[in-house]
């Protein structure tokens, strides 16, 4: 029996194979707005345009290439972009006078930044071509790929960074932080579990929720073994995005808020967490605490930062920054650096570009042809502004201190990839929506 | 429509609904960042400016120059000069590729030193393979290391000139302690030294207080005591730096203040001439064999209790401690087996008084009502309390003489009797300790058993025997004792002076609590347990000799600023009166008239010039369980119009007339400019006798610091003139386990452990007892 037989099929609607996957897949969309008239109450599947022609003719290839390119958001990728290309100028100021003083070659963080983002745009394109239903179908094993990877990492394989067992080597110097695609695959993984649910029904079942729940405890658990408290908590916020948007009852939405709050308390109270976990909590509730040990870094980057202004110290100006006063300032502090050198300008710009491609993920969610998509381009928007507001935030002082880069901004390759990554997922779901 | 797409769409508008609520929330968070950042940068803004500034901002510290010391005529004892430093950064270091290693290893090779042991002077205090405190490094974590100080400037002016080979390297010119010696004076200990701030005290001062900045404090002597005065303050220079150091603007400029300049009460001939007598009498005792270990020799104004020369033996070059003490030397000067040479004497040393004392008795007695001025009394060879002989000194005996022959002679009979009298009317062995014991309490009047109050850092209280005090030692000391009496000495050798020493703590176990007839004779002749320092004894004769005023002795006379204006005077204070009649008082003076002419030191005054310039003095023989006895000489002169008070000791140095009377006499000589018989107040050192002029006006100007030129590292161990020069093995009187007088070991008056010999029991055998003394602190 084929999905066709089982359907009533309008013209206006295609229908199209889907890669078996251990379940038949059924994608749910609309063809229409949604509008209570005209709203039809069939459930119907949709068909992929598939390319016509001559696969070898240049011109309709070209035009095909025109004409994709005409369809993707802009905005978005234009935000993207120029916050990658100001990242950039922020790594370089914050890490040349370092290099120098070293001895190094001061555009050594330039060059591979700039590599990074090249690299990222290229996987951003990749994605965006791919059909994110496709992708859809690939999840299991790129699941399991990370999740070996994130198994390794804690094998004597992994390299440790400030107490966090979570780097692989890999040829050259560059080294990969699996929990960043963690966030991707956990946003993937969760997106099919919950975008299949039983034609009908309004909320996942309790089934559904837990099979969920089961797909994201594995990263989480490996992620924390690193440990990695920040990426847990930006899979943890991915986690409740994804489940907001897939109509998850109020109850079970609280009821895993309240767990997550319940398991911190236990892990302070019992003395699980990390003594340097604990240091920074302390020091985020009371900032002059230990101001030479774990304030230390909080309290440069804020004088960094408050000492910016309105309009900053100028590129390569800023005391802080120049002077080499905030660590890790290339990379978890890089929002200082905007702070000091471009003033709250800077800060301002940084924000804004958040803010818009944010703005235009929660569009492209609600424009989103079919559940899949709604609820890959929320986990993105969860993902991405958790983690920016928890690594603004940690910098302007009003969130403790994870270790979680900037997304497009901070120094990292794993961080960059994702990031635009998160870019072609978006874009994906863009091409293919309803508009 | 239908139920079911009805719920469909609701289900839809849910969804979208959550998706707004999810948007509204992110909005509010990017408008949050946003908030905050306005807050910081602009609201805020200047406050954290300002804390950035604090981080772009250095302070160049200038270390202030210390006044000077000098004496009361100006001439400088402890002065400054420029003294080449080199500094290491570490942080430059810590950026070069191998952590400094090479670098270190080449400035090694020109200091002469291996490149660990530059690495170990750079460890801060306290962490693992650092010095010993105050050798090791105990400043700021930040602040460049000083590894070498007082180099030659060949070396210096090397390293400067290939800067380039030595990044992280710095020469540089700091101001240094200078010691001028007018006429051979060191007042090496009366001076002191400097040692850097600990850790610990700068946590006691504010950051922004400029004294945060001061590397130096005076550690004993003068310059501890006038510390805050000498010191000034140091410069701070706020210069706004760019990333590679080099200073861009200078924000504020607080030029260093020089210390105000100490003037003293000493004179710098008269100090220089001390020294010598003190080292000459020292020295000479050894000639004779003795180990005459330490001494000390005060001079001072007996109407104003100003002290004119001070000196204690062994000495040791002041210059050691220039640029930081040697360990090897810093343990030598602290070695209690080479007289702590690091120790004033004169103010921390305890001695037994012996008959120095005697003048305390005689007073006592008078007041007592049981002796006169007329009477006569019998001086036997021996004084028996029952089975016991209490013998004078060579057992000779004198017949009936009046108690003041009984000073001048120095028989201790008299005494013996008078005591054993005293003690029977307080009550004998079941006397109360409250009991009004009359030579305690006169010795108590005299000021001892009491700290003068000399404005020099670690004065010893010394000691008094008496009841309560018997019983307070007893108290202290009795578990040893009885522990002793059980476990015995196994560690003594041979088994006869194991077994005696175990037999003394059976004893004191037993009774120690006794306060014994043998305990108040001894007591009454300044032996037993009664201990005294150097300035007490004179301080108390000075008393004598001015008709009964005790005046605090002071070195210091007047604080005079950089201009030379008087800052602060110090005026003669009155500490207390002599608690005796003004006719008491003459009496003892004459009595000690003769001491000189026809008296216990008459041999040492052969010749002196008595009928115009007559010395009242009394000799003392302190006599020590196990070691030689202790010389003592206190003495005041003119008779007829008191002017000076000298006090001379010399530990294990024999008797009081022989090794101290000549110093004394040279001292007295060079006061009064007498040659031979002959007096030429001309020739005084004093110049016309007339001491204590207008205090010296004395600028300084800070062109001096640079002028003089830094003649390469001073401090060696052979710098420390140690007490045995001379080729005699003295060394091999002193036995190795015996604890010296001046242990520095335990705290003041402390003991832990037992220590044998002090087990001064009168059942034992004669007058010979021990009085065993600590020290005042000297550590710095």
């Amino acid at each position: 029996m084929t999905i066709q037989d089982d359907l009533e099929v309008r013209d206006n609607l295609r229908v199209i194979e889907m890669p078996a996957t251990d379940k038949p897949t059924i994608v749910v969309s609309v063809d229409e707005p949604a509008s209570p008239s005209t709203r039809p109450d069939v459930v119907v599947v949709e068909r992929r345009p598939q390319a016509t022609g001559d696969k070898w003719n240049l011109s309709g290839k070209i035009r095909e290439n025109i004409k994709w390119f005409s369809r993707i958001d802009l905005v978005l990728a234009g935000a993207a972009l120029v916050l990658s290309i100001f990242g950039t100028l922020l790594v370089w100021s914050a890490t040349r006078s370092r290099l120098e003083a070293a001895g190094d070659d001061p555009n050594t963080f330039l060059t591979r930044h700039a590599l990074n983002i090249v690299i990222g745009v290229a996987l951003a394109i990749f994605i965006t071509r791919l059909d994110y239903r496709t992708l859809r179908s690939y999840t299991p094993i790129v699941y399991g790929v990370v999740m070996v990877s994130l198994f390794v990492v804690l094998t004597p394989l992994g390299v440790s960074q400030n107490g966090t067992k979570g780097w692989l080597p890999l040829p050259a110097g560059f080294t990969m932080q699996p929990a960043e695609f963690a966030k991707v695959v956990v946003i993937l993984a969760l997106a099919m579990v919950l975008s299949e649910r039983e034609v009908g029904r309004d909320e996942p079942s309790t089934h559904d929720m837990r099979y969920a729940l089961a797909w994201a405890a594995g990263p989480v658990a490996l992620v924390m073994l690193q440990p990695d408290l920040g990426s847990a908590l930006v899979i943890g916020s991915i986690v409740i995005g994804i489940l907001l948007a897939a109509n998850a009852s109020t109850k079970w939405l609280l009821g895993i808020v309240g767990s997550v709050f319940a398991a911190g308390f236990l892990a302070v109270v019992l003395g699980i967490l990390d003594r340097y976990q604990l240091d920074r909590l302390l020091t985020f509730m009371d900032p002059s605490h230990d101001l030479q040990g774990v304030g230390y870094n909080t309290h440069q980057a804020r004088i960094a930062i408050g000492g910016g202004g309105l309009w900053g110290q100028g590129l390569f100006q800023g005391n802080q920054t120049q002077g080499a006063f905030v660590p890790y300032q290339q990379t978890d502090f890089v929002f200082s650096v905007a702070g000091e050198e471009f003033g709250l300008i800077g800060a301002a710009v940084i924000i804004g570009l958040l803010g818009v491609i944010l703005w235009r993920g929660i569009h492209i969610a609600r424009q989103a042809r079919d559940p899949f998509g709604r609820l890959v381009a929320t986990g993105v928007v969860c993902w991405l502004a958790f983690q920016a507001f928890e690594n603004i935030g940690m910098n302007l002082g009003i969130m403790p201190v994870t270790g979680v880069p900037l997304p497009f901004v901070s120094y990292g390759g794993s961080s960059m990839f994702a990031a635009w990554i998160a870019i072609g997922l978006l874009q994906s779901v863009h091409i293919r929506s309803r508009q | 429509m239908s139920s079911r797409m009805k719920r469909q769409l609701t289900a839809a508008m849910r969804r979208d609904r959550r998706l707004i609520l999810v948007q509204v929330l992110i909005m509010s968070l990017v408008a949050t960042l946003l908030v905050r950042a306005a807050w910081m940068q602009v609201a805020e803004g200047s406050n954290y400016r300002s804390a950035a500034s604090g981080n772009s901002v250095r302070e160049i510290v200038t270390p202030a120059q210390r006044g000077l010391i000098v004496d009361q005529n100006g001439r400088p004892i402890v002065a400054n000069r420029a003294s080449l430093t080199i500094t290491v950064d570490r942080n430059e270091l810590g950026r070069q590729k191998d952590g400094g290693t090479k670098v270190l290893t080449k400035l090694g090779k020109q200091l002469g030193l291996s490149h660990d042991e530059i690495v170990n002077r750079m460890k801060p205090c306290g962490t693992e393979g650092a010095l010993k405190q105050p050798l090791c490094w105990n400043g700021s974590p930040n602040a460049p290391v000083e590894v070498a100080n007082d180099v030659s400037q060949e070396v210096g002016l090397g390293l400067m000139e290939q800067g380039r080979a030595f990044p992280g390297v710095r020469a540089e010119l700091r101001p240094a302690r200078s010691f001028p010696k007018p006429s051979g004076a060191r007042a090496t200990h009366v001076s002191g030294y400097l040692g850097k701030v600990t850790e610990d005290e700068l946590k006691e001062i504010p950051e922004d207080d400029p004294r945060s900045k001061i590397e130096l404090i005076g550690r004993s002597g003068l310059e501890s005591q006038y510390d805050e005065e000498l010191r000034g303050t140091p410069g701070v220079q706020r210069v706004g730096v760019t990333r590679n150091g080099a200073i861009a603007n200078v924000l504020e400029d607080n030029p260093a203040q020089a210390g105000s300049n100490l003037v003293t009460n000493l004179d710098a001939k008269l100090q220089g001439i001390t020294e010598k007598a003190l080292a000459d009498a020292v020295k000479d005792a050894q000639r004779r064999g003795l180990p005459a270990d330490s001494g000390a020799i005060i001079v001072q104004d007996v109407n104003t209790g100003r002290v004119l020369a001070s000196a204690s033996a062994p000495t040791y070059e002041p210059e050691v401690w220039v640029g930081g003490i040697k360990e090897k030397v810093y343990k030598q000067l602290t070695d209690s087996k080479k007289g702590t040479p690091l120790m004033d004497h004169v103010v921390s040393g305890l001695y037994p008084p012996a008959s120095t004392f005697k003048v305390i008795p005689t007073a006592a007695g008078l007041k007592s009502g049981m002796y006169s001025k007329t009477g006569s009394y019998s001086c036997p060879s021996y004084y028996s309390v029952g089975s016991q002989r209490f013998h004078n000194y060579e057992a000779e005996s004198h017949g009936s003489i009046s108690l003041s022959e009984a000073l001048a002679v120095s028989c201790d009979t008299i005494f013996y009797e008078m005591a054993h009298k005293m003690w029977n009317a307080d009550g004998g062995l079941k006397g109360k300790p409250d009991k009004d014991e009359l030579i305690l309490n006169m010795a108590r009047g005299f000021g001892l058993a009491r700290k003068t109050g000399i404005d020099v850092p670690g004065e010893a209280t010394g000691r008094l025997v008496g009841r309560q005090a018997r019983l307070d030692l007893f108290n202290e000391r009795r578990q040893d004792y009885c522990k002793r009496a059980k476990d015995g000495y196994p560690e003594v050798e041979p088994q006869s002076q194991a077994e005696l020493l175990q037999s003394y703590a059976k004893d004191f176990c037993a009774e120690g609590d006794q306060f014994r007839a043998g305990d108040a004779l001894n007591a009454a002749i300044g032996q037993g347990d009664t201990l005294t320092s150097p300035i007490q004894m004179n301080t108390m004769y000075a008393a004598i000799a001015n008709g009964g005023t005790i005046y605090k002795p002071q070195v210091a006379r007047a604080i005079v600023g950089r201009e030379g204006q008087v800052e602060r005077s110090i005026e003669p204070e009155e500490i207390g009166k002599l608690p005796i009649d003004s006719d008491t008082i003459s009496y003892l003076k004459s009595s000690l008239a003769k001491t000189t002419i026809s008296g216990t030191s008459h041999n040492a005054f052969l010749g002196f010039p008595h009928s115009k310039i007559n010395v009242a003095a009394k000799t003392g023989t302190g006599e020590v369980a196990g070691k030689k006895s202790t010389a003592w000489f206190a003495s005041f002169a003119p008779y007829d119009k008191p002017q000076y008070a000298v006090t001379c000791v010399v530990a294990q140095g024999g008797t009081g007339a022989e090794t101290c009377g000549p110093a004394v006499r040279k001292i007295y000589e060079a006061i009064f400019g007498i040659t031979g018989s002959k007096i030429d107040p001309s020739k005084s050192v004093l110049g016309q006798g007339a001491a204590f002029g207008d205090i010296p006006a004395i600028t300084t100007e800070d062109s001096e610091l640079a002028a003089q030129p830094s003649n390469g590292p001073t401090a060696s161990p052979s710098d420390i003139e140690t007490i045995k020069p001379s080729p005699t093995p003295t060394a091999s009187t002193t036995s190795p386990g015996a604890s010296s007088g001046t242990s520095p070991s335990p705290s003041n008056g402390s003991f832990s452990t037992p220590r044998p010999l002090e087990a001064t029991r009168p059942s034992s055998s004669s007058s010979t007892s021990t009085g065993n003394g600590s020290t005042g602190r000297f550590l710095p």
